[in-house]
């Protein structure tokens, strides 16, 4: 199902628009590519804020994430070979950009933060991602019980799980916004990460633990700072009973 | 704790696996509500059910799906800057100015967002087309200062005496001179024109709009610039942009920039204007009246176009009100020449451009924010009294009365003079 008009099926109308309209582009027709981007920049600036953060200056940087992918999708039009719809190739860009620049700005960070946890499944590779069909979920899931009075119910604590999502690592919160914010299917997310798709759902799995911790760190009394670094669930259960 | 045989849970998880409980795909296929496979649902449902757990977890984890759901119908009102385009072409253009493209991208003339006027490289190639063109230059230049010297000899025209045409160092357009001589030119045999002259508000409106001049003092290209114009202009199916090289002591250079739909609409009469704009304006006609509607639209090519240039611009000394009658269905943007820079100004570069734009509503705000875009200081500029600038032939005063008369209105040629210092 598609939220914010995605086109899932192949070669629907929409893409045909859009391979003609690459076609005019390449072909040299003036504003072609206009037409292209026109039809696709909101889609595209809105995955670009919903991975760096829809504050302020959230959007001033996606702006420039977002030119930055137009840029490249004007010059690497002549590379989209046609194997995926069109929107999907330029989400890839996109992503690429976004995810570039993130790493980007983890280097600049101290190594020790950077440095993924020992055993954290919510490391940047993902771990052993694929093959993970027979995987058991109590190898992923924590062994405690969620917190249950912490579901995303009302509207105050979703705007929290937009919270939540910025404090997942961004290879992880790129998969939860390609699937439940954009709404891409797990062949496309594949495309667009350029991995599996069995390991894009093991990668999804985790990812949607991962923002369930930082959703419930992020609800936790007031008392208890937030917790920023990554959570181990290698840890014994905490809240088992 | 390690994940290893030290670690109490790796021994149940091990076992779990081995005893076949739902897998991680399935659990996620049940967050996302997809259908498990039958020979598994009920093993899946019975796991459930005596799992509380991990009950617990698929339903929060379902409710989190949601939550980022939510957040993606938030995103369907997302819009993107609407400025975002016109960065991305201006980055395209620079990182190919400075080959920075990679390897068998587009250039930026293959990207380029409006038509250039082109020469066809199978014609150019041709020696005969290349001795014709010098001699037809030659001829042109000696034609050109003849009848220079014959205009000189001539009463200045009424309107030039009312200025000079320059404002504080800009030079100003007057309102509409083109579409005023061409309203000349058809008033004999069109009642329900000089009803839309009548309009006193209009015209008042349209003399003042004259006087409003748009500096834009910049570092950026010409082109960016046009282009902006030109989208502006694109939006209303119109054609032209008149752009004039007024550095000093050059000859203006007008060139023509077509909007691709209006091309397409008119290739025709836009290859007759090409060819004539650069003799007209080369020889910078202010002169005096041929009645001329049959002139004006008979003949094709440079010499035609000088005469319809004189038409019109005596037409308007003769009714001595900046009238402007254009039409209004179609948003024409029409260039017409200014002096060349020697009488404009210091700057090292400027360029004008010509806007014609109805007098009505406000058009020219919208120039101006078509105009603002990133490093472009814009000026408005506020003429002090009436000032007229001879104005050679440009395209609507040449196409004008072939619109339908119900499309005629008042219009006003807003001077956009790009300085680079």
């Amino acid at each position: 199902m598609s939220l914010t008009g995605e086109n899932h099926g192949g070669g629907g109308p929409d893409d045909l628009i859009d391979q003609r309209l690459v076609a005019r582009t390449r072909a040299g027709e003036a504003g072609a590519w206009q037409e292209l981007l026109a039809r696709h920049q909101d889609r595209l600036y809105g995955v670009c804020v919903r991975m760096v953060g829809p504050t302020p200056r959230g959007r001033e940087l996606a702006t420039d994430l977002a030119q930055d992918a137009f840029v490249k999708i004007i010059q690497g039009l002549h590379t989209f070979d046609g194997q995926a719809k069109v929107s999907t190739w330029m989400i890839r860009v996109t992503m690429n950009v976004v995810l570039s620049w993130q790493r980007g700005q983890r280097l600049r960070q101290h190594a020790s933060l950077d440095a993924p946890v020992a055993g954290h499944p919510g490391g940047a590779g993902g771990g052993p991602g694929s093959g993970s069909e027979t995987r058991s979920h109590a190898e992923l899931l924590p062994d405690r019980e969620p917190t249950a009075d912490r579901r995303v119910q009302s509207l105050e604590l979703r705007a929290t799980v937009a919270e939540a999502l910025s404090q997942v690592e961004p290879e992880q919160r790129a998969l939860l916004v390609l699937r439940d914010v954009r709404g891409l299917d797990y062949a496309q997310i594949a495309h667009v990460v350029g991995v599996p798709v069995g390991t894009i759902k093991s990668r999804l799995f985790r990812a949607r633990i991962n923002l369930r911790e930082a959703f419930e760190n992020l609800t936790k009394p007031s008392t208890t700072k937030p917790s920023t670094t990554k959570p181990d669930l290698t840890k014994p259960p905490a809240n088992k009973p | 704790m390690p994940d290893g045989p030290t670690n109490p849970n790796h021994a149940h998880r091990r076992e779990t696996h081995a005893g076949g409980p739902p897998t991680a795909d399935e659990l996620l296929a049940l967050v996302e509500g997809e259908a498990l496979a039958p020979e598994r649902a009920q093993i899946v449902a019975t796991a459930l059910a005596n799992d509380a757990r991990l009950r617990m977890w698929v339903e929060i984890l379902t409710d989190d799906r949601k939550g980022l759901q939510s957040l993606g119908s938030a995103d369907a009102s997302l819009r993107a800057p609407a400025d975002l385009l016109e960065r991305v072409e201006a980055q395209v253009e620079r990182e190919a100015l400075l080959g920075l493209v990679p390897a068998g991208a587009p250039t930026a003339d293959e990207l380029r967002t409006y038509e250039r006027p082109g020469r066809k490289p199978g014609v150019l190639a041709s020696p005969w087309f290349r001795f014709a063109s010098i001699a037809a230059g030659v001829a042109f230049a000696m034609g050109g200062t003849i009848v220079a010297l014959q205009l000189a000899r001539t009463t200045v025209p009424p309107m030039l005496a009312e200025g000079d045409g320059r404002v504080g160092g800009v030079l100003v357009m007057p309102a509409q001179q083109g579409a005023a001589s061409g309203a000349a030119g058809v008033a004999g045999n069109s009642g329900t024109m000089r009803g839309d002259l009548a309009d006193a508000a209009g015209v008042t409106r349209a003399q003042r709009r004259a006087r409003t001049v748009i500096r834009v003092t910049t570092s950026l290209p010409t082109e960016r610039i046009l282009a902006a114009l030109e989208r502006f202009d694109g939006q209303n199916g119109s054609l032209v942009a008149l752009r004039v090289d007024a550095n000093a002591g050059v000859a203006p250079r007008p060139g023509i920039m077509p909007f691709a739909d209006a091309d397409a609409a008119r290739e025709g009469v836009l290859t007759q204007v090409r060819t004539a704009l650069a003799a007209v304006h080369a020889l910078d006609v202010a002169r005096a009246p041929i009645p001329g509607s049959a002139m004006a639209r008979g003949g094709s090519g440079t010499h035609g176009s000088q005469q319809r240039s004189s038409t019109q611009h005596g037409a308007a000394d003769a009714s001595g009100t900046p009238s402007t009658a254009q039409p209004k269905g179609v948003m024409p943007t029409i260039g017409s020449a200014l002096p060349s820079a020697g009488a404009v100004g210091e700057p090292t570069s400027r360029e004008v451009l010509i806007v014609a734009v109805p007098s009505e509503g406000d058009w020219i705000e919208i120039i101006k924010r078509r105009l603002a875009i990133d490093g472009v200081k814009l000026e408005l500029v506020e003429a002090d009294g009436p000032v007229t600038v001879p104005a050679p032939a440009d395209l609507m005063s040449v196409l004008w009365w072939e619109q339908p008369v119900a499309t005629w209105g008042p219009r006003v040629g807003v001077p956009v003079v790009i300085e680079r210092r």
